[in-house]
């Protein structure tokens, strides 16, 4: 061990990492290793030499601050003040430090007041003394956040004082990632461990920065620091904090406790600690860490808005809410108290009052770009209209109202009815869904953030999610994505919140898939061949791919993986058990049990039993994935042009048929190119993506106008990728050629789902219920289409006066026939109509 | 068709021995490449065949491209400046006081400075250039369409009285390949456009049929949209984005149509030119109505309408039975 001191010590003195006294030098080298007892031997012996040093005071403090004795900390701080020496500002920035963990803010204030003064009174500035007023002036910007901009430049002023002072420059990192500049933050992080590799607090500042961008690399940076520093506090409750979001309560609150061993008073670890409690609902336990915080610090609010924070992070939008509200109640100048009470009640569909407690936290700390995205997005609802109807409050931008209002509408009470019979349980109303037709906005909805790649979220009674004028055509289908989050409503209210990510998120992709054919994930290579490189997770791991994914795809093929689980279980068990778990979380204090009871299995058996699954569903596929061959079979390519035949034998690989099938069909072979194509499908029947057979052979027999071929070809397609647009259009036009139109009606409405912008779409949707004599749903696609704004506006008004008409709404008939002729008075058939419905209704009828 | 002869009967003060010429002059431009080259031979083939159907005299029109096309409907003329010149003086030599000449441009555009030009095999052809050849038009309805990139300082150089000038863009700076151009032709040529449902297109339907159809596309392709195009027909030089027939510029385009005026049928009673007089009369009836739209409660307004607008069917009614 002691080698190991002596090369950091070496390490940092070469690097100019060196304290201000080089009898300093050792003990800070046993601090950044952790060793805290023999920091404080060592400092304590030099001590003994030379009693009146402030500077080993000002240390003796520190070590004393960090294993958590604070009496005898501020002892030594108030000692350094008394003697004269280099290290009066620290000592006063620490004594401060020890009234702010005790709640006593006031005092904690002067100094830091005291402080900032030396600023400009003393002639003689060192980077500690710089350092010490930056971070005075960072604690002063609670109460005036323009000292924030102050604390920049003293950090960076100290920071140039001395380079080889990294604190100066970690905290300036720290200072820049707390108002969301990760960019520079991450920056300068990087920047201190070019000066030092191994410095636990750079290492810890890099790994919340990465955590800041998602990146599952913060967890590695984090080990690196603990490697480097086991006994670093805040990186245990950084740790906690990351164990915590991935659901693994235990691993949590181990490293909450090994914290604690070393700072038996960190509130910080405390926090974490009663977080672990709180998710497991140990009340009890809960209790008694909440009331020791207090003792320690009645006025801790950060204790409640980490509580409020974390338990939104677990979808505990209510409990969030309620400790925002604690957090107010010690700290009226808690901004993120304000902000994390607003953000929550907007989620929980409390608009207004939400809005209000934004702007609150937002002009006490105008830095903060979540509630500042918000506030915008919260002045753009103006742009929206909200409409009730049944169960649901619909809120659209008032552009998109008239043409998506009514499917939306109709398709959540289709999905209510469904849910509501299968889980036997009905939600709180209204259920508030609200489409966005920019993504930013949604994204900001719902993570506070632009750029986040998720459709929809579910918050528990609220929806939120992409307009399909947020997505590319055929990028998104926004019905299945509306069951989805309809069917997380259902999970949520079951569970008061309480439900396993990939529990929630299989279930409804796999609602999704059982809603209509071709919705919710579909199978494809990618995951096939993670499967058989062996990085899909264990059925017992799987919410780790939610929460943490380690490799970039790992979310999509969770999901889909996790529906499968689902439809698994529902074939061997019954939906019985996956209503009853539901049931169950909602009480349970080990979640991870509760689906296992059910199945009266443990962890390791449904793995192995879902992996049985999976290899037999898909046995045909993986097979034609695999890179094993038969013996015999050859993998040299074919030239198709001189070499091919119908007897030609490829291996039987899915993408070496596929591959030669599409070549074959580029060169106009289509006979041979039919047989290649038909061989992909029949090794991987179950794939219908983009570069499938099933597209590529529905394109080959409609070249060879073998019609009832291609539409078996696109029926196959849809069924199994409903958001494929030009295969659903292309379905229709073959059905309406043999006549079928309700079947033509059935593809074109499937089309609305993943487009419904299409003006020809609506057209030709209403020539078919016209067809079937349909004329609701003629007066529906006619409405669709007056709201696409269509050029010619009194053919549009025309035609929804006829259907209506036909539906025997001579009212709205009435309506929309001087609508047409308000537009073009000699409108021939409009004109005849209009006599029409005034012979047949010769009672006055005001167009309103 | 004989609803609009006996309407042609009314406006004619006196009878009218032969009733007013449409002249069309296609320029297709020169393409650069091959897919432009194609496009706009397409363009302009299809405004050729749409001018026939409507009614256009074959021999009014004058098509100019860049290239011989195979199936060309006329004789091949190539679209340089001096064929583009003597094009424009035929028509003059032709046209009486009254007629109607419609100039289409159909390729591509760049700017010059204030000024703009419209890309031709040879020189170029600028507004400033175009609008002095168009000083031999003087006493005629004019009609001025450029379709092409960087088209906007044309309306600045060729606007005047009794004349329509639109164009794809509405700067210089629009030097992007158009879209407008070609749903400028398709208002001709598809339904859709004929939003009076007159069973004519005027210029201002071709127009906001055009510029709706553009930004459908930008938007389906979820583009911004790189052509604003403008209209000018009240001779300010100041192009609308959109026009009207209540608006500054529209009121002109509204009432100018592609489609030859059929000539004069004698012989109808006076009984249906009575009829006829009635239903002008409620025609603009039901327009001053709609002037005052925003002032009027809504009940009254729709109200008055309907009772107009029932008036008017019963007459257009009575019109048809007597062959009108």
């Amino acid at each position: 061990m002691k080698k190991l001191y002596a090369l950091l010590l070496l390490g940092l003195t070469q690097l100019g990492y060196a304290a201000t006294d080089p009898r300093l030098e050792q003990i800070q080298a046993l601090r950044l290793a952790g060793d805290y007892p023999a920091a404080i031997e060592h400092v304590q012996s030099e001590l003994d030499a030379e009693p009146n040093n402030s500077l080993l005071l000002n240390q003796l403090g520190e070590l004393r601050l960090e294993t958590g004795d604070l009496d005898a900390a501020a002892m030594r701080f108030r000692q350094a003040l008394e003697l004269p020496g280099p290290a009066r500002l620290m000592a006063k920035l620490n004594l401060a430090e020890t009234h702010r963990q005790r709640g006593a803010w006031q005092p904690a204030e002067t100094l830091w007041r005291d402080i900032r003064q030396a600023y400009q009174s003393e002639s003689s500035l060192s980077a500690r003394d710089l350092f010490a007023i930056a971070s005075a002036t960072r604690h002063l910007g609670r109460s005036d956040p323009q000292l924030f901009k102050d604390a920049v430049q003293l950090f960076d002023q100290a920071s140039r004082k001395d380079p080889s002072y990294l604190d100066a420059g970690i905290a300036l990192g720290e200072l820049l990632l707390e108002k969301y500049n990760n960019q520079e933050a991450s920056a300068l992080f990087k920047e201190m461990l070019a000066i030092d590799e191994k410095h636990p607090r750079a290492l810890l500042g890099l790994a919340r920065s990465q955590h800041f961008d998602y990146s599952s690399e913060a967890v590695t940076t984090a080990l690196q620091a603990l490697s480097i520093n086991p006994n670093l506090v805040p990186t245990r409750v950084f740790m906690a904090r990351l164990f915590i979001e991935l659901e693994q309560f235990s691993d949590a609150r181990h490293e909450a406790e090994l914290a604690l061993e070393v700072n038996p008073v960190s509130l910080e670890a405390l926090t974490m600690l009663a977080v672990v409690n709180h998710l497991e609902r140990n009340t009890d336990r809960f209790a008694a860490i909440e009331a020791q915080v207090m003792a320690l610090n009645p006025r801790y609010a950060e204790f409640y808005t980490t509580l409020a924070d974390l338990a939104a992070q677990n979808r505990l939008y209510q409990d969030a809410e309620n400790f925002a509200r604690r957090a107010l109640q010690l700290d009226a100048l808690s901004w993120r108290g304000f902000g994390l009470l607003g953000m929550n009640q907007m989620r929980l569909g409390q608009i207004e009052a939400g809005r209000e407690n934004l702007e609150r936290s937002f002009a006490g700390d105008p830095y903060n770009v979540w509630i500042k995205n918000t506030l915008q997005l919260a002045d753009s609802f103006k742009d929206y209209v909200q409409i009730d109807r049944g169960r649901f409050r619909v809120v659209l931008h008032g552009q998109e109202n008239a043409l998506l209002g009514e499917y939306i509408h109709d398709l959540a009470a289709q999905a209510y009815q469904h849910l509501e019979a299968r889980y036997r349980h009905q939600p709180d109303e209204p259920i508030r869904v609200e489409l966005y037709p920019d993504h930013a906005d949604f994204s900001v909805r719902s993570v506070g953030l632009a750029g986040v790649g998720l459709l929809g979220v579910c918050f528990g009674p609220v929806v939120a999610m992409d307009s399909p004028a947020a997505r590319a055509r055929s990028e998104f289908n926004w019905g299945s994505t509306l069951w989805h989050e309809l069917a997380h409503v259902f999970h949520l209210s079951m569970t008061a919140n309480r439900v396993p990510r990939w529990f929630s998120e299989g279930l409804a992709v796999y609602e999704e898939r059982i809603a209509r054919p071709g919705w919710g994930g579909d199978i494809t290579p990618d995951f096939l061949l993670a499967y058989l490189d062996g990085r899909l997770l264990p059925v017992s791991q799987l919410n780790n791919g939610f929460v943490r994914p380690s490799y970039p795809e790992q979310v999509i093929h969770s999901y889909f993986q996790a529906s499968l689980v689902f439809e698994f279980i529902e074939q061997r068990w019954g939906f019985d058990v996956i209503r009853a778990s539901l049931n169950a979380y909602r009480d349970s204090k080990n979640p991870d049990a509760v689906l296992l009871q059910q199945l009266q299995l443990d962890g390791a058996a449904l793995d192995a039993a879902f992996d049985d699954y999976l290899k037999t569903r898909y046995a045909t596929a993986l097979k034609a994935l695999s890179k094993d061959m038969e013996p015999g079979q050859q993998t040299e390519s074919v030239d198709p042009a001189g070499q091919v035949t119908a007897e030609t034998a490829l291996p039987d690989k899915y993408f070496d048929q596929l591959k030669l099938g599409q070549l074959l069909y580029e060169q106009e072979n289509l006979e041979l190119a039919e047989l290649f194509l038909q061989r992909a499908q029949q090794l991987f029947p179950e794939y219908a993506g983009e570069d499938s057979s099933y597209w590529l052979l529905a394109q080959l027999y409609l070249q060879q106008e073998q019609y009832p071929q291609a539409e078996t070809q696109l029926e196959q397609l849809i069924a199994i990728n409903a958001e494929h647009y030009p295969a659903q259009l292309e379905l229709a036009k073959l059905r309406v050629k043999r006549g079928a139109h309700a079947a033509a009606a059935e593809a074109l409405e499937g089309a609305i789902y993943i487009y419904p912008y299409d003006l020809d779409l609506h057209q030709d949707l209403a020539g078919q219920h016209t067809i079937l004599d349909n004329w609701e749903r003629v007066a529906r696609e006619r409405r669709a289409l007056l709201a696409l704004d269509p050029v010619d506006k009194a053919e549009a008004h025309y035609q929804l006066a006829f259907a209506y008409e036909r539906a025997g709404d001579r009212s709205s008939a009435r309506e929309q026939i001087l609508y047409a002729l308000e537009i073009a008075p000699n409108f021939y058939r409009a004109q005849e109509l209009l006599l029409s419905l005034r012979a047949k209704t010769p009672a006055a009828t005001e167009a309103q | 068709m004989k609803l609009r002869t006996i309407l042609l009967l009314l406006l004619c003060a006196t009878p009218c021995a032969q009733a007013t010429q449409n002249y069309l002059l296609i320029i297709g431009g020169i393409g650069g490449i091959d897919d432009y080259r194609e496009l706009f031979a397409d363009r302009s083939t299809r405004l050729y065949e749409s001018a026939i159907e409507v009614g256009v005299d074959k021999n009014n029109i004058i098509l100019l491209t860049e290239t011989p096309m195979p199936d060309s409907p006329t004789q091949h003329r190539i679209s340089d400046k001096p064929t583009i010149l003597q094009a424009l003086r035929e028509i003059g030599a032709r046209a009486q006081v009254d007629d109607r000449v419609f100039v289409v441009l159909i390729g591509h555009g760049n700017p010059r400075g204030d000024d703009a030009a419209f890309n031709l095999p040879g020189p170029d052809i600028s507004a400033t250039e175009l609008a002095a050849a168009l000083d031999g038009l003087a006493n005629q309805l004019v009609v001025i369409v450029n379709t092409a990139s960087a088209s906007g300082p044309f309306i600045k150089a060729l606007s005047a009285h009794n004349r329509v000038v639109i164009t794809a863009t509405s700067s210089g700076r629009e030097y992007h390949a158009t879209l407008f151009g070609d749903y400028f032709v398709a208002a001709f040529a598809e339904s859709g456009a004929d939003t009076d449902k007159d069973e004519r297109v005027s210029m201002l339907e071709a127009f906001a049929f055009a510029r709706r159809e553009t930004r459908r596309a930008f938007d389906n392709e979820k583009q911004l949209l790189t052509e604003h195009a403008l209209l000018d027909d009240n001779g300010d030089g100041e192009g609308s984005l959109a026009p009207g027939e209540f608006e500054p510029d529209g009121a002109l385009a509204n009432r100018v149509y592609l489609q030859q005026p059929p000539s004069l049928e004698l012989g109808a009673s006076a009984q249906l030119v009575e009829r006829m007089r009635r239903k002008q009369d409620l025609e603009q009836s039901i327009s001053e109505l709609k002037r005052q739209r925003e002032s009027l409660p809504r009940v009254d307004y729709y109200t008055r309408l309907e009772g107009l607008l029932v008036d008017l069917a019963l007459l257009s009614r009575e019109i048809r039975a007597q062959g009108g």
